[in-house]
């Protein structure tokens, strides 16, 4: 309260000094044949605290004190210029483009700077930049555009979303996506397609400003606004067919899994295959089968989508409004997507003082999927049984005899008809509304506000032929109504004098939200229904409620000298209820500067544009764990023969705090004509007091408990080079490159050390020194030549073919170091070729779908890599041993693959008809390929591995994952 | 708007908003933390109901539940049962002793639930020590936490302690003790002295607040009784050695529960001809007849499915269960041979599966799991019955050479196991002076046998031979034999090799103990391993 008092007093004092003389009054326009009128330049008395800013069509009005009087018209991207009034009543001002302040403004979230004047990393990806690939998804949009930023797309499911990590990783167990903030507030949604800009704020020199939210990063996304008077009309239409991406996993058919079937007769201590055994067990005929199962199901899949939106902006109002459909149908039967967005964008310029923002955004998602496990059951059934018996009808593996497949289920079952299927639907809307009061020309108050709602409703199918249960089909069904709201309360503060430009700002802000959810299921559906209220018994119900809240004070101040000195800091605290009252509290500081040597008067170069040196230090944090994890917990929701029953679910923490990162920047931006600009960071970022759901000893009654535990470090530098070799009338060939290399090292755990194991024991080591992720696993050591039994390294270094008897080694981690993306765009007149690539470097893998090792039973059918041999006698050099001796569920480091690859991810032809073709008309069309080809040291899956998995960067052959998908499409884009 | 108005809607909206949103004290709705039990006035209750729920709730997934892990852990190691199709389920290591180790994820999971229902079992007993005044419903709660206590504890220290010694227990190693909820997090394993110490004096307390308190939940036996406690302690003395207590205690356990065997009618699985679990019989309503002590009480809604007991022992013939376990060919060989007459006239026959075939042989399925409420994977688990406490005793009074009140206890069994139908006279089937000079093993053979068939999947069979030094002998077809060669043929009708080498393991190889899991030891370095991992 007692900033708003101090600013009650300097709005005062402000008044008093409004006690002028002269009328002024005039228009600014940009300077040029367009001559297009400026809004809101700042128009100052130089010297005083008199100013105004222009309207919409470009004009001012002023009083001064005197003739004497200079005024200073100053705007975001334009030189700042004084005039001196003299005897004139009318002074119309044509402003020059500051080509040295690179004009662009970038949107920082709370404020908007100019690149300029940025003092911390951050990476704009503009429109032109985002709209090659079509996608409905962000990730996908930035995926190799920007240095430090790493997308990983795990599924080509239909609507599915990628996973980003800026700089590394930092947590263990709290999230790691970035934060996200729409048209200014924190949250929100979108439609890619109505998405003008999109900043990715990579240090704590502007992700401070966000503190405890801030610890994955910030991306900003600003939606579109009308840019000219003119009202405009947009279509975009495309069209795609999509095709299943394997990467490099391939399967054997019948007559090459025949041949290596044979391999499992083959008697362990005559290294003689018995083929009496091998005939007896399996008919020749098998082979004439030949399923090809992925081909049943697997298909192409098609997209559409349409945009259309209209802009234009009056005098008092700037709006926006797009409709948009997004159908797709998957790769694979019966999944499909759609999506209808609509979105309103509206300001209006009530007064000279008062802007009203008034931001609608509306979706609808409807998304299709395999019901349940189906497609691991495809993933592991064999090309020697068929799912149709010979009257070509689908037959129960359960019952019907002679069925190879290690699982007695026919997956085909789920395709029956398309009645058979989970799905998920939900409807979202969130409404902004944002007042900006100018009070006087250097301040203003600005309030925003976004309340959103949203409803989902999931239904869920289990195949009892399928999943092995009884009682038949079992339906889930779960919906969740969510809604919350922010409020963000400003009053921000610009002044430029003389050479001195200042700006700051302080506010409050609050956030609360709210879920509840509630789930049912039965079993047992008549013929041809499907849906919950049929089902005949085994129902259950349950349904849970969670609320948040967190305020927080929020300031920031920036100022700068000759646009040659940047100083900027800013102040957080905030309040969540994540933690105990004593720990509810934290504060995050940052500071950063930057020193624009391109602008010094002693800087002379015609060839260097632009050169800025920057460093930034801050704190973030982070504390999305979910609620209440610091409480002990009895859970109700369980009950015994019908009696209330409580269970304890979870230990108390009452000490559990924030996880704090410290990061440190330093950048140098240097541009070199208008050919190349090349932006360099080193950085170094200490998470402490991560967030751990750590393992205890069992023996306490809890496996896990959440604590704060030890420090990650992660430090790293990050290049973005972009070249444009050719420029001219008709030729245009620009180079965009970016590498990131990123060290990651864990210490403060002290004696502790932490391993985490999936449920099989496959696990990762977090210790002092180690790296996040850091495999840990039985010290393989290849197949004995002598007699094809596996061999490990035991506790002594002695070689031993007792798996119990190995040693647990660290070997290798899944966070890759190296990461980058290369761009390019070559443009001949009208005609636009550009292509996308990413790589990612370093990082190990576990992949048991690799070496497919033989056990004692078909386990699948996954061919081997040319690399892989199998045993067969003494003196075999080979990496699959003698199946007799290779009991199944053995986990060690001999299924460690490197996970290096560089990805082709887009590569796109256009064409613009040229301007005047057809009058005030515009016509884009393109053609593109996304996910274009894989090269890769991961032999059997994508090496993009979801990093949501419980032990990150495992190759699960145990997920039925939805393979990635090829897209080619046809764009059309009309403009009128 | 005059500035002034102005001044004062930002300075009014700031406020509102400070107070809106100043509450961040948010508690979940669905639960409640330890001090709100202790003031709730069902929290005594709740917690100790809790307890039992934890017997079957899942963990991580349908297969990760206690019972489960209670009963394939003992039955799976033992001579009774056949490993007939090879799985990626740890279970495999319950068969192949030698691949166990300490990373096991069912190993893990029944050591942790082991010690989730300790610490709520303490937490309901620290809830009753801070009650001003106790009522007799208190009492009977506190009974039964007791009771779970040494309960847990016990079935702990069957699986990961070798066989109570009672000339050596103090040199033995037990298990971790929990007291109550303030014990340190790391602690060195108490012996296996102090840890049986610690059994008997759970189920004294548990004996003197049942005998101070009183409940309507006595009318349930899903819940402890006192009736329970000193069949426990029959169990408890029986794994000591103690052969006079266990046979004073037996006498306190019949008196209490009525010491009533479950008449062959009643008992016999009556749909036996097509292969079928009955949906009436004894095993499909363990929780209605006078022959449960305590069980474990299941209702639709807690159905595991395929991650059921039955799951694996119960061929459905048609989905719903995996069916890949059955009775293996020594223990129907000890019934008299699969469909031969003296097999049929025992009732205990009728829970053996009509043979279906699997990997080229014959697997023989239990159907005491299934049941109730006509479901094929529900049963509510008869964790004590009085069949128990008299063949308990009878083992007792085998050591102690009392032939006489060993055949008694041993024909109170059977003469409530003869088939109706059958043509066998009762004095027949009873045993007498001649069975037992007949036995290899004499007196305690015919015991031990009888509980063997009694008791079959009852997660008992295993523990009894190796308390009783008798090696595990499993001289049969199975997956259990590591060297078989041809691999899982999962081709019907093709004979895998009968030919191959069964196995016979001593009853001190210290793999039949289970490891200490290896989540415990990376976090407790206080807690030894088993030796042998």
């Amino acid at each position: 309260m007692k900033k708003y008092l101090l600013m009650i007093f300097l709005l005062m004092s402000a008044s008093f000094a409004m006690n002028a003389q002269i009328q002024v009054k005039g228009v600014v326009t940009e300077s040029g044949d367009d001559g297009q009128p400026l809004v809101g330049v700042s128009v100052i008395e130089q010297g005083t605290l008199n100013g105004v800013t222009t309207n919409l069509d470009g004009t001012y009005s002023i009083e001064v004190k005197d003739a004497e009087a200079i005024l200073v018209f100053s705007s975001i991207g334009f030189k700042t210029m004084e005039v001196a009034v003299g005897d004139r009543s009318v002074i119309d001002v044509a402003m020059d483009v500051d080509e040295q302040l690179l004009d662009q403004a970038v949107v920082m979230g709370y404020s908007t700077k100019t690149k300029g004047e940025i003092t911390s990393a951050v990476t704009v990806v503009d429109e032109t930049k985002l709209k090659d690939v079509v996608t409905n998804d962000l990730g996908v949009m930035l995926q190799g555009k920007v240095a430090g930023v790493s997308v990983i797309n795990s599924s080509g499911a239909p609507g599915a979303e990628s996973s980003i990590r800026i700089r590394g990783t930092s947590s263990m167990n709290a999230p790691q996506e970035p934060l996200y903030v729409v048209d200014g507030i924190i949250g929100g949604e979108f439609d890619p397609n109505d998405v003008e800009s999109v900043t990715v704020l990579k240090d704590a020199g502007s992700t401070g400003m966000y503190g405890a939210q801030a610890n994955g990063g910030v991306i900003v996304v600003t939606t579109k606004r009308a840019k000219t008077g003119d009202m405009r009309f947009n279509f975009k239409a495309g069209f795609s067919v999509t095709t299943p991406d394997f990467s490099r996993q391939q399967y054997m058919d019948a007559p090459q899994l025949y041949q290596y079937y044979r391999e499992y007769f083959r008697d362990p201590d005559t290294y003689l295959i018995d083929d009496l055994a091998f005939n007896n067990a399996i008919s020749r005929d098998v082979i004439n089968v030949n399923t090809d199962w992925r081909d049943m199901i697997f298909r192409a899949g098609t997209i559409q989508n349409y945009h259309f939106s209209l802009m234009g902006n009056t005098e008092k109002h700037n709006y926006y409004s797009s409709v948009s459909y997004f159908d797709e149908s998957g790769i694979i039967k019966h999944s499909g997507f759609q999506r209808l967005n609509v979105r309103s964008n509206n300001t209006f310029k009530l007064t000279k003082w008062l802007t009203l923002t008034s931001n609608l955004n509306m979706t609808g998602r409807f998304r299709k999927t395999v019901p349940g496990n189906v497609l691991y059951y495809f993933d592991q059934a064999v090309p020697f049984d068929s799912p149709y018996d010979e009257n070509g009808e689908l037959k129960h593996f359960g019952t019907a005899t002679d069925i190879y497949s290690r699982y007695k289920n026919n997956p085909m079952l789920a395709f029956v008809n398309e009645g058979v299927q989970s799905n998920s639907r939900s409807f979202s809307l969130s409404y902004d509304f944002v007042v900006d009061v100018q009070i006087t020309p250097w301040m203003s108050f600005v309030s925003q506000n976004r309340i959103s709602a949203s409803t989902w409703k999931e239904h869920y199918h289990r195949i009892d032929n399928i999943e092995t249960m009884e009682g038949g089909d079992l339906v889930e069904d779960s919906q969740s109504f969510n809604y919350g709201g922010i409020s963000t309360n400003m009053l921000k503060f610009n002044h430029d004098w003389q050479k001195n430009s200042f700006s700051a700002l302080v506010g409050y802000e609050a956030q609360r939200d709210h879920s509840e959810d509630l789930a049912g299921s039965g079993q047992g559906l008549p013929w041809g229904l499907y849906v919950l209220d049929v089902t005949s018994k085994s129902w259950t119900a349950s349904g849970i409620t969670e609320t948040s809240g967190m305020q927080s004070f929020i300031s920031q101040a920036s100022y700068n000298w000759d646009q040659r000195y940047f100083v900027s800091a800013s102040f957080r605290i905030d309040q969540s209820s994540t933690f105990n009252a004593a720990n509810r509290t934290a504060m995050f500081p940052s500071v950063s500067g930057a020193w624009m040597i391109s602008n010094e008067p002693w800087f002379k170069s015609n060839t260097i544009s632009n050169l800025k040196l920057k460093a930034s230090w801050g704190k973030t944090g982070m504390k999305d764990i979910g609620a209440s994890k610091f409480l002990d917990i009895y859970a109700y929701n369980v009950s015994y023969d019908g009696t209330t029953a409580a269970v304890p679910v979870q230990m108390a923490n009452p000490d559990l705090k924030w996880e704090q990162t410290t990061q440190f920047n330093v950048g140098v931006e240097l541009g070199v004509t208008d050919r190349l600009s090349l932006d360099l960071n080193y950085y170094r970022n200490k998470t402490n007091d991560l967030l751990v759901n750590r393992d205890l000893a069992p023996s306490v009654g809890f496996a896990t408990q959440w604590q704060n535990l030890g420090a990650v470090l992660n430090t790293g530098f990050e290049a973005a080079l972009s070249v444009t070799p050719v420029k001219t009338k008709d030729w245009m060939w620009g180079v965009d490159f970016s590498i990131a290399y990123n060290y990651n090292e864990l210490s403060g755990f002290g004696d502790t050390r932490i391993t985490k194991s999936t449920y099989e024991g496959i696990s990762q080591v977090y210790r002092d020194g180690a790296k996040l992720y850091t495999w840990y696993l039985k010290e393989y050591a290849g197949i004995n030549p002598e007699n094809g039994r596996a061999q490990y390294v035991d506790a002594n270094g002695e070689l031993t073919e007792d798996y119990n008897e190995a040693r647990f080694v660290e070997a290798g981690s899944a966070l890759a170091p190296w990461e980058g993306g290369v761009s390019t765009r070559v443009s001949w007149k009208n005609l636009t070729l550009s292509a996308t690539g990413n790589y990612v470097w370093g990082n190990w893998l576990y992949g048991r779908k690799r070496a497919s090792s033989l056990t004692t039973f078909v386990g699948n059918s996954f061919l081997p890599s040319n690399e892989d041999k199998i045993w067969r006698h003494p003196g075999d050099e080979a990496t699959i041993g003698l199946p007799s001796a290779s009991p199944a569920m053995l986990y060690h480091t001999g299924y460690l693959v490197k996970g290096n690859y560089f990805k082709i991810r887009d590569i796109t032809l256009s064409y613009t008809l040229p301007e005047g073709t057809i009058p005030n008309c515009g016509l884009t069309v393109s053609l593109s390929c996304n996910n274009v080809a894989t090269f890769t040291t991961v032999w059997g899956a994508d090496p993009e591995v979801s990093r949501s998995d419980d032990v990150v960067g495992r190759i699960s052959d145990l997920d039925g994952r939805y393979p990635n998908k090829r897209v080619y499409s046809l764009q059309l884009n009309f403009t009128f | 708007m005059t500035m002034k108005k102005f001044i004062k809607y930002i300075a009014v909206l700031a406020s509102v908003a400070f107070v809106s949103a100043c509450n961040l004290d948010i508690m979940p709705e669905d639960s409640i933390t330890g001090s709100q039990m202790a003031q709730s006035p069902t929290g005594l209750a709740d917690a100790v109901t809790g307890c039992y729920q934890m017997f079957f709730g899942e963990t991580d997934d349908n297969n990760a539940w206690y019972l489960r892990q209670y009963y394939q852990f003992a039955d799976f190691s033992s001579d009774d049962v056949t490993y007939g199709h090879e799985t990626e389920d740890e279970l495999n290591m319950i068969f192949r002793y030698g691949e166990r180790n300490e990373n096991l994820g069912n190993v893990k999971i029944f050591w942790l639930q082991s010690y989730k229902i300790l610490y709520s079992a303490n937490t309901a007993l620290s809830i009753a020590a801070q009650k001003t005044e106790l009522t007799a419903e208190d009492y009977y709660l506190m009974g039964e936490a007791w009771f779970l206590k040494a309960f847990i504890v016990h079935s702990l220290a069957r699986l990961y302690c070798e066989p109570y010694d009672p000339d050596n227990a103090a040199n033995q190693a037990g298990v971790i003790l929990r007291y109550d909820n303030l014990d340190a997090d790391n602690k060195a394993r108490a012996t296996l002295k102090e840890t049986y110490s610690y059994i008997l004096d759970c189920l004294k307390n548990a004996e003197d607040n049942f005998k101070q308190g009183s409940s309507s939940r006595s009318a349930n036996k899903g819940f402890a009784s006192l009736a329970a406690v000193y069949a426990m302690y029959t169990r408890v003395y029986l794994y000591m050695s103690d052969w006079d207590k266990c046979i004073e205690y037996a006498g306190y356990a019949l008196t209490e529960s009525g010491g009533e065997v479950i008449s062959a009618a009643e008992f016999m699985n009556t749909n036996n001809n097509n292969g079928e679990y009955n949906d009436n019989g004894y095993f499909a309503e363990t929780y209605s007849y006078p022959e449960t002590i305590w069980c474990c009480k299941f209702t639709a809604q807690d159905d595991q499915e395929t991650g059921s007991i039955a799951s694996m022992i119960y061929n459905s013939n048609g989905g719903g269960t995996w069916g890949e376990e059955g009775y293996s060919t020594d223990l129907l060989e000890l019934m008299g041979g699969y469909g031969t007459a003296a097999f049929n006239d025992d009732v205990r026959s009728t829970f053996v599966q009509a043979p279906y075939p699997k990997n080229g042989l014959y697997l023989y399925g239990c159907t005491k799991f299934s049941g109730q409420g006509g479901d094929m994977t529900v049963n509510s688990p008869a964790l004590l019955r009085v069949s128990e406490v008299y063949l308990n005793r009878a083992e007792a009074y085998a050591h102690k050479d009392m032939q006489t009140e060993a055949l008694a206890d041993v024909n109170e069994i059977r003469g409530n196991r003869l088939n109706p139908s059958s043509t066998t006279s009762l004095d027949d089937f009873k045993y007498d002076a001649a069975d037992v000079a007949a036995n290899e093993n004499g007196l305690l053979g015919v015991v031990l046998d009888e509980k063997r068939i009694e008791f079959a999947f009852e997660a008992m069979r295993f523990f009894d031979l190796r308390r009783n030094h008798m090696d595990i002998v499993r001289q049969y077809w199975g997956f259990h034999t590591n060297t078989y060669v041809n691999g899982g043929v999962d081709v019907e009708n093709t004979l895998p090799d009968l030919n191959a080498d069964g196995i016979t393991t001593a009853w001190d190889y210290n793999r039949l103990t289970l490891p200490i899991p290896a989540q415990e030891r990376s976090n407790n370095p206080l807690c030894d391993q088993n030796p042998g991992y």
